[in-house]
């Protein structure tokens, strides 16, 4: 079909993806400059996250998985923001790690920037051990004893973080969380959720979403699952952020897309009948 | 805005603009070629870089200081994985291997075993579909039917004549499959459009200022 020379509207057939890309950047620019506020609809499972961390009582202790790529910002970014602030609120005190190595630059130029601490006590309040080393090795380890590297990310030495005399390990916490653009989310699950039988949480990129939602309910409690999810929680938490503005823009694109996916697919099938017909008449 | 922020921001900014000229040029791309391998380069910089600082000296250094030198065992077991590159003694690199497989087998298979074998088992046990709604019935029996079939469709040792008979759970299966596959596809589209998203957002925002 690709060789025959379309005309008319059948022209659509073969279009050039470059015109599908030129389009999709134009929107999403569009999107990104005018956002249209297009209304959002709040997913249970999304509702369902926010809520169990809104719920958490008084003196809950955490352990905070934070890993991002300098790639996977758009989502992460507002994501790791969005629920290191609701932690902070609700005074939920944590030891953060991260097992990815760009994720402690990211840490400092794009999440810590943005949190409001300002009731709170770095290093009695929470504390960030920043990167280890090692994968599942490392996690497996630093499950067991998070002293382990022996000072955090700053090079402040364990013996005078506070926080760390109350939570040594997974055993002394009742949350566990995982706010991560990284592939380690099946690692995460098997170190830190199951054996240890913690309360889960998870932040997941969309790709991904469908690999964990097999764990969710019994091992991960709640799943809030990329771009969308983070665009409803900053929603429930009333306090909109980037993810909100890029979700417009994503669904701009979206809804394009299936617009095309439509016209081309019915185009398709309309020009396959009437060749069938061409046939039979011949 | 700081002059080095700037002058980071533009070089990021070209960066990026050079990669993304592979729509326009896909065969023989200097620009995106130049780049490709620029942050190839600099990302595996970074990463021995953060090795060597954080891991080596915070983990062996930082503890033989304080008197403690079995760390050391693992050092010199990285440095002996370095003899694959001496032909003489290229065999003994496989002990340090060895170690490592052996190690990362045994961490995972166990958490592995619990969490993606046992565990999914018994939550598969909880799809009932009598004294629930009517809905979550329904939504029970679907998942039922399709884990059923799409194990069916993976069953390659039974005797022939048992396969002919399985043949239409196999395909139901096999549909499922497909149903899964699209839903994952669309999941890694939408995903790839959020990367180009966050792009986007840096060009627009943080090079050019229009926001």
């Amino acid at each position: 079909m690709a060789s025959e020379k379309q005309s008319g509207i059948y022209k659509l057939l073969d279009l050039n993806r470059r015109w599908i890309y030129g389009i999709v950047v134009l929107l999403m620019i569009w999107a990104l400059l005018a956002p249209p506020g297009l209304p959002i609809a709040i997913e249970p499972m999304n509702r369902e996250f926010y809520e169990t961390i809104e719920s958490l009582p008084l003196g809950t202790t955490g352990f905070l998985e934070i890993d991002m790529s300098a790639g996977s910002l758009a989502a992460a970014g507002p994501a790791s923001v969005a629920i290191v602030q609701h932690l902070l609120d609700k005074d939920v005190k944590f030891v953060a790690y991260s097992f990815l190595e760009t994720a402690p630059v990211l840490w400092e130029t794009e999440i810590f920037p943005k949190l409001d601490t300002s009731n709170k006590q770095y290093g009695v309040d929470w504390v960030y051990m920043g990167f280890v080393e090692g994968r599942e090795n490392a996690m497996s380890a630093i499950a067991k004893d998070f002293l382990l590297p022996g000072k955090d990310a700053y090079g402040t030495s364990v013996e005078d973080i506070p926080i760390l005399k109350e939570i040594k390990s997974l055993d002394d916490v009742d949350l566990a969380v995982f706010g991560g653009s990284s592939g380690y989310y099946q690692e995460f699950i098997r170190q830190f959720s199951v054996p240890y039988k913690k309360q889960s949480i998870m932040w997941i990129e969309t790709m991904h979403l469908s690999d964990v939602i097999v764990y969710y309910p019994h091992d991960v409690v709640s799943v809030l699952g990329g771009l969308p999810g983070v665009a409803q929680y900053e929603y429930l938490r009333g306090k909109p952020g980037d993810a909100l503005v890029l979700q417009d823009a994503l669904s701009m694109v979206h809804i394009f897309l299936i617009v095309l996916v439509v016209i081309v697919n019915l185009l398709n099938i309309t020009q396959r009948g009437a060749k069938t017909q061409e046939i039979i008449q011949k | 805005m700081m002059l080095s922020e700037t002058i980071g921001t533009t070089i990021a900014a070209i960066f990026t603009l050079m990669v993304y000229s592979y729509f326009v040029k896909r065969e023989d791309n200097p620009a995106f070629r130049f780049a490709q391998s620029t942050i190839l380069g600099m990302a595996m910089a970074y990463a021995v870089v953060l090795v060597l600082a954080k891991t080596i000296d915070t983990f062996v250094f930082a503890k033989v200081a304080n008197g403690n030198l079995i760390p050391l065992i693992p050092l010199i077991f990285g440095i002996i994985m370095y003899a694959r590159f001496i032909p003489k003694y290229e065999y003994l690199s496989r002990i340090p291997v060895a170690i490592i497989v052996a190690v990362g087998v045994g961490i995972g298979a166990r958490a592995a075993l619990e969490s993606q074998i046992i565990h999914q088992l018994l939550a598969t046990s909880k799809f009932v579909i009598f004294g629930v709604s009517m809905f979550t019935a329904f939504d029970n029996l679907i998942f039922l039917i399709a884990m059923f079939s799409t194990l069916v469709y993976f069953f390659f040792t039974l005797k022939p004549e048992i396969t002919e008979k399985l043949k239409p759970i196999s395909k139901l299966g096999r549909y499922f499959m497909m149903i899964y596959f699209g839903a994952r596809y669309g999941q890694t589209i939408m995903f790839r459009l959020v990367l180009f998203l966050g792009r986007l957002t840096f060009l627009l925002f943080d090079w050019l200022k229009l926001g």
